[in-house]
């Protein structure tokens, strides 16, 4: 079920209606592992297994892990952990991209598809499980022994099918004390919450229905058209991912769990590098931890670090689906980190010079053009959609015009949003903490409610990161 | 003493919220009103369903934007009767894409038709949500008003699911099946339509939230229309085809026996790079049952897609959708109906003076 559902609002009243009759806090832990469960199966109750099954793995190869000094052995379990993990995941996700291009690549007329069915979230709770085994030998936090307590952090509802990905340092902690339903954190919750819904109702929902025709078919539009969508898309996947995050977020607050920031306005971004430490925060420093520092980091020298960025980045592009045009798009991710690096080295001296505006102003249109032109092939079907958008993107293409009223008057409100930020972070920072009983705020929020209602469209389309 | 000023704290929020309630309602009012819609324009029929209430307004929004005014008969249209009118009348009816709320009046099809054949009067009967199997009734009810000259009947590629998913009564001669009437009957819920009709009069935001409610309740079992995979004429959907057809004889046959009919068809085109287009395969069945059903009758019959194609070939520009919706799907905009009243001419075959 997804937040925006009347489904969910009544899971959600229920599960309040529960914990606050309930005050022990083991019967509240144990209500919220029934709700995620619950809230996971409503999708498909056989994949409850497979999560429970997950955990109760990962769970005991940590007891195992903890439980002897050997190094042998802790590799060993260590292994045994990720093998399953990764297993597992390259089963459902990857299976039948691997049979459909060996068969193409064997030239075999095979009518023949795995259709394999995904677990939605798979890419999410395996990391999660992978990370607690993996700091647990790398002693960076202690073994979970109860085995509710750590069923709990990888099936949390609020953030079970699309992130953000929490570490076990930063979630089991939370477990130990007391879970506290307060009003104070039920109303920042919610004015969280209520951000999100208007990110992933108000702008991605509205700029789907320009995106998609237009994606769908690319060779029909003009240059102008295809520029203004792939501007919308990079709108919609970040309100879209960025709401659904802030949503998870904000029911996390009002049971009284504090997750992980996910997003922090990855548009105002000067360089990739800078991109990356404000897109997907989760995800990318889970890859940085785990995957690019394993591969040696920037320990081994340039070259090796260059190749390690591009390494990491290709694999964190497959993560996003099986399919080549996410591999590019890694990869050009990868490519565009290394370059970045090899720049910042070779312009050691000119620290100077990136103070000047207009080394910033170009460095902020150099970052946006590539990190939007690189969402292409992110969103095509398939490379030969990508090749024709790339190439309809010329000036000289012909096609029709399609310029949006709505299209264009959102991407200047997000515009303007993101220049207001710029400007005035230092008075942002001190949301959320206004209470909801002062008449302004109230106020807001109902605002805030009202559009959604006057301008969300009839179908709202699914969370774009639930396909991962 | 802390009692008196928790209670008296409690109806400061009371209070508080009830204004900002208030404030949000006036202000959702007020947006409404200036960018979505005005308050429900509609009146309750008991064989149509409902009616535009006469002469008021009408503001659309979601394809296009454009302000309309109904007259006294509840149509998009100025003022016409056989009394006043020294022309011959043409009644033309449809529904959406006739009615043609998206564009201003004076760009819809049946009223450039109007301006440059200057010897006809024509009467813009179209309503949206108007199915073929209710026709009839508008063609009776109107033409006791106008005694129209001609008839033009505009089907497009979506009566088909019309006229499939309609819930009149059908009766048929026992003897050879042939249908005997179409009883219209009045829509479950009716009275309550009535007095939600009444409220939403008052404010554009109820209006707003009552059309919101209740296609929510239409997206649950409405289908698809531009299906482009169905194919009508085969298996198992052949029962409703016939179906379909025989309603459409019934309504020919009626609407003919008050004026001489014409009938015009708009398809739905799939549009292709460097200004191809082609018919979606439902439309083109449709099109083919009509055109047969016509042929038997000896109805005049003219479909808009030659038209349609070649103005999009020369243009690059669809006939049909609009920038704020979707511009390959939807309604007819200014180029369609452009399109459609040069192929109405055609069909016509007028020959007026032309206008100085």
């Amino acid at each position: 079920m997804i937040f925006t559902s009347l489904d969910f609002l009544l899971f959600y009243i229920a599960l309040m209606g529960l914990l606050c009759f309930f005050k022990q806090n083991s019967i509240r832990q144990f209500i919220l592992l029934i709700a995620s469960y619950l809230f996971y199966g409503w999708w498909n109750p056989t994949f409850v297994i497979l999560i429970i099954a997950l955990s109760i793995i990962a769970w005991y190869l940590g007891l195992l892990i903890d439980g002897t000094e050997k190094e042998k052995k802790k590799n060993l379990y260590l292994a045994i952990s990720i093998t399953l993990s990764l297993g597992v995941l390259a089963y459902y996700k990857y299976a039948t991209f691997l049979v459909d291009n060996i068969i193409m690549l064997l030239g075999l007329k095979w009518d023949y598809h795995l259709g394999i069915t995904l677990p939605v979230g798979i890419s999410f709770f395996t990391f999660q499980t992978m990370s607690y085994v993996i700091d647990l030998k790398r002693r960076k936090i202690t073994v979970c022994k109860n085995l509710a307590k750590f069923m709990l952090y990888v099936a949390f509802f609020p953030q079970l099918v699309a992130g953000p990905i929490v570490r076990a340092s930063e979630f089991l902690p939370q477990l130990s004390h007391q879970i506290k339903i307060t009003r104070f954190n039920i109303i920042i919750g919610l004015q969280i919450f209520l951000g999100g819904a208007i990110q992933k109702v108000l702008f991605a929902d509205n700029l789907s229905l320009f995106v998609n025709p237009v994606f769908s078919q690319p060779e029909l539009f003009s240059g102008k058209t295809l520029w203004l969508a792939v501007t919308a898309y990079s709108l919609q996947i970040f309100c879209d991912f960025s709401g659904y995050s802030l949503m998870a977020i904000g029911i996390a607050k009002t049971l009284g769990f504090e997750l992980p920031e996910n997003f922090r306005m990855p548009y105002i971004s000067s360089s990739i590098t800078e991109f990356w430490r404000r897109w997907h925060i989760t995800l990318s420093f889970w890859l940085r931890d785990y995957l690019y520092i394993s591969l040696g980091g920037n320990r081994k020298g340039a070259i090796r670090t260059y190749l390690n960025l591009i390494i990491t980045m290709l694999l964190g592009g497959l993560w996003h689906g099986a399919g080549w045009n996410f591999v590019l798009w890694g990869g050009l991710h990868g490519i565009a980190l290394a370059v970045h690096k090899l720049w910042m080295s070779a312009t050691q001296r000119w620290d100077s010079l990136k103070n000047v505006w207009s080394y910033k102003v170009l460095s902020w249109t150099l970052t946006f053009l590539f990190v939007t032109l690189s969402w292409i092939p992110f969103r095509c079907d398939n490379f030969q959609k990508t090749r024709i958008f790339f190439s309809n993107l010329l000036p000289t293409s012909t096609g029709i015009d399609w310029i949006n009223p709505y299209i264009v008057i959102i991407i200047m409100i997000m515009a303007s949003w993101h220049i207001f930020y710029i400007i005035r972070s230092d008075y942002l920072s001190r949301f959320p903490n206004p209470k909801i009983q002062r008449p302004d705020n109230a106020f807001v929020l109902g605002f805030a409610v009202l559009m959604i209602v006057l301008f969300a469209p009839m179908d709202t389309s699914p969370f774009i990161y639930f396909q991962f | 003493m802390t009692k008196n000023n928790q209670s008296r704290g409690n109806i400061h929020n009371i209070i508080s919220f009830t204004c900002i309630g208030f404030l949000l309602f006036i202000l959702g009012e007020i947006i409404v009103r200036a960018f979505i819609t005005f308050p429900v324009s509609s009146v309750p029929d008991r064989e149509l369903g409902w009616l535009r209430k006469p002469n008021s307004v009408f503001f659309y929004t979601k394809e296009g934007r454009a302000i309309n005014t109904f007259n006294s008969m509840g149509f998009n249209d100025d003022e016409l009767s056989a009394v006043q009118s020294k022309n011959s009348i043409l009644l033309v009816l449809g529904d959406s894409f006739t009615e043609a709320l998206q564009v201003p009046k004076s760009k819809n099809f049946t009223s450039i038709v109007e301006n440059k054949a200057n010897c006809v009067d024509v009467f813009n009967g179209g309503r949206a949500d108007l199915s073929p199997i209710q026709y009839h009734v508008v063609a009776n009810r109107l033409s006791k008003v106008l005694s129209p000259n001609a008839i033009i009947l505009t089907i497009n590629y979506g009566d088909i699911d019309d006229i499939n998913s309609n819930d009149a009564e059908i009766v048929r001669d026992p003897n050879n099946g042939n249908i005997q009437s179409i009883i219209l009957q009045e829509k479950k819920l009716h009275w309550l339509r009535i007095k939600v009709d009444y409220i939403s009069s008052k404010s554009a935001l109820i209006t707003f939230l009552g059309r919101r409610l209740k296609a929510i309740d239409l997206n649950l079992d409405r289908t698809d229309s531009l299906d482009t995979t169905a194919i009508i004429s085969e298996g198992k959907e052949r029962e409703n085809y016939y179906k379909i057809q025989d309603i459409l004889e019934y309504e020919l046959d009626v609407i003919e026996s008050i004026a001489p009919l014409y009938v015009l068809y708009i398809p739905a085109l799939e549009y292709q790079p460097n200004g191809k287009s082609f018919s979606t395969i439902k439309s083109e069945e449709f099109e083919l049952m009509i055109a047969e059903t016509t042929s038997k009758k000896k109805i005049p019959f003219l479909s808009v897609k030659k038209h349609m194609q070649e103005i999009y070939q020369k243009t690059k520009k669809p006939p049909v959708g609009f920038s704020n919706n979707n511009i390959l799907t939807g309604h007819l905009n200014e180029i369609g109906h452009q399109t459609v009243a040069s192929a109405l001419l055609e069909l016509l075959d007028i020959k007026c003076i032309d206008r100085v």
